[in-house]
């Protein structure tokens, strides 16, 4: 089987790839596609490297973002139809939110968050902050991503970051 | 004549034992279609126009269509080149072919004989049996009955075999684009064979800034070209070696591939191509092909042979019987066909299923992976 960790922005896939070189996510690296997290959208902009794997293997997209409301389209890979899944890892507002809840800042930004977006709300309240890559390589955001999943409700059909990593 | 099959049970390069191509249709043909992609050799016996040999680099391609070639030219002459196999090597062939109405099976064994200075393999222990076409044949012909043929003379460890006497190709044109690539020796046979007007058709396909190439005798020996451009001054005297000056590789390929075939469309025969893509766009090829299966140009019943790495040439036409998979396993190489081998899904074109990798012939992933990880280090 191979997992297929495909991020909508690259705060994700900086995030998602600290976390599996730090080994704390429950998937073995060499099951993962290309070994790394990828930025793309739609299955077709990686579906090269998904067609060189043998044609019986089992492929499981784990969809990490904030908006999940389009579909993969998945006619590039017809041929594996049935060998596909996909798995939605939603981290909305924004993944700054991790942030956010970092600094213990979440009660301040619910009073904020009609007048501003999670990343516009980290660059005013958070001081130390420059950017997402410095940040994380600063900070260990697993407790942000448990709590994350205690205080957020997500659709049924999505899971939190918290359910990739080893208990 | 056709090639039916080819088998080597043992001993050629890295050829799996029982190695076998069949070039026989594998399917049910529906008489009251127009079959345009099939030669009917006989009442109720197809053969296709087209056989495509997919598979990765390293798998077997090249081999094979040399094995094919080889066969086809052993047929015509009665020999193989020395320099066809390995040192101190011996290999067992067995072919079956269709001519005249007759299905002959040859078998011989090739030796490269290390003390032999000749330029061709030393043949043995041959043999030769027919049988005519029965309906009650399998379409692989594994239950024909085969006899033998009194009148072929078996080699005693000589060079050059007698069955060319049976082979009997009535002028056909058997040949490969390989030997003749890049250059422009054969631009005299098109010239002579085709007639002025289709060479000059031809060159005008792949490069309209010609005007006429026209061969160039001198003391009754072939001596270059007269070589013309459109608008150009005075015609220049080319000796045909130094043509890539004068001409892309492109253009010398496309011309040989077209002249050959053109050739094949007017005597008839066998047309074997490694890699037909090389230096074409997809179109060019594609077109061949549709002229190939077209019976008011290919009245002879010419047939092409070729390998590709263009997966959408596998949708110029309706068959999936006359596309074999080549794989290489270790030191062996093997034969799979699309038909028989896979579940090829009729809902999908097979380009879209060879880019899928069905069929196993896109590069493995393990050794991408590592070489991405070398250089990520």
């Amino acid at each position: 089987m191979k997992i297929v960790l495909g991020c909508e922005g690259q705060s994700e896939v900086l995030l998602v790839l600290d976390l599996l070189n730090k080994e704390t996510l429950i998937f073995d690296k060499k099951d993962i596609l290309d070994r790394r997290p990828i930025h793309f959208r739609q299955p077709r902009e990686i579906a090269p490297l998904i067609d060189i794997l043998p044609i019986e293997e089992e492929i499981v997209f784990y969809r990490i973002g904030d908006t999940q409301n389009d579909e993969y389209n998945l006619s590039c890979l017809s041929a594996r139809k049935d060998k596909i899944s996909v798995v939605k890892v939603c981290t909305k507002p924004e993944i700054e939110i991790l942030i956010i809840i970092n600094e213990h800042l979440y009660d301040e930004y619910l009073k904020q968050k009609s007048k501003m977006m999670p990343k516009q709300f980290v660059k005013a309240y958070v001081s130390e902050y420059t950017n997402f890559k410095d940040y994380i390589e600063n900070h260990d955001l697993r407790p942000a991503i448990a709590e994350y999943k205690r205080i957020k409700k997500n659709n049924k059909d999505e899971i939190y970051l918290e359910d990739l990593i080893k208990k | 004549m056709k090639l039916l099959k080819i088998k080597v049970p043992s001993g050629f390069k890295m050829l799996a034992k029982d190695f076998e191509i069949n070039f026989m249709t594998k399917t049910r043909i529906n008489k009251d279609a127009p079959n345009n992609d099939l030669i009917e050799l006989e009442e109720d016996f197809y053969y296709p126009i087209e056989t495509v040999f997919i598979g990765k680099n390293s798998s077997g391609k090249t081999t094979s269509l040399s094995l094919v070639c080889a066969v086809l030219g052993f047929l015509d002459s009665g020999r193989i080149r020395n320099d066809f196999t390995w040192e101190g090597e011996t290999f067992e062939l067995e072919t079956i072919f269709y001519t005249n109405g007759i299905i002959y099976k040859y078998k011989g064994s090739f030796t490269k004989d290390g003390n032999n200075n000749g330029e061709f393999l030393i043949i043995k222990n041959e043999s030769l049996e027919k049988t005519t076409m029965k309906d009650s044949y399998k379409k692989d012909l594994s239950n024909a009955a085969f006899f033998k043929e009194h009148g072929f003379a078996p080699n005693v460890g000589m060079d050059t075999s007698n069955v060319v006497r049976f082979a009997l190709s009535n002028g056909e044109f058997n040949g490969s684009t390989d030997a003749i690539g890049y250059s422009a020796d054969w631009f005299g046979v098109y010239y002579n064979v085709l007639g002025e007007a289709t060479f000059n058709a031809l060159l005008h396909l792949f490069d309209d800034s010609i005007e006429s190439i026209v061969p160039f005798e001198e003391n009754g020996k072939a001596n270059g070209y007269i070589f013309r451009r459109v608008g150009g001054n005075s015609p220049l005297t080319v000796p045909s070696r130094y043509f890539r000056d004068y001409l892309s590789a492109g253009t010398l390929r496309g011309i040989n591939l077209y002249g050959l075939s053109i050739l094949a469309f007017k005597k008839g025969g066998t047309i074997v191509v490694d890699e037909i893509e090389k230096s074409f766009n997809r179109n060019l090829i594609e077109n061949l092909i549709i002229m190939f299966n077209d019976k008011t140009i290919n009245k002879n019943n010419a047939s092409i042979v070729y390998s590709t790495h263009y997966s959408e040439l596998l949708d110029t036409n309706n068959r999936c019987d006359n596309i074999n998979v080549l794989h290489r396993v270790s030191n062996e190489i093997t034969l799979k066909n699309v038909h028989a081998d896979y579940d090829c899904r009729t809902d999908m074109l097979k380009s879209g299923q060879f880019n899928q990798n069905v069929f196993d012939t896109l590069i493995n992933y393990d050794r991408l992976i590592e070489l991405k990880e070398t250089l990520r280090k």
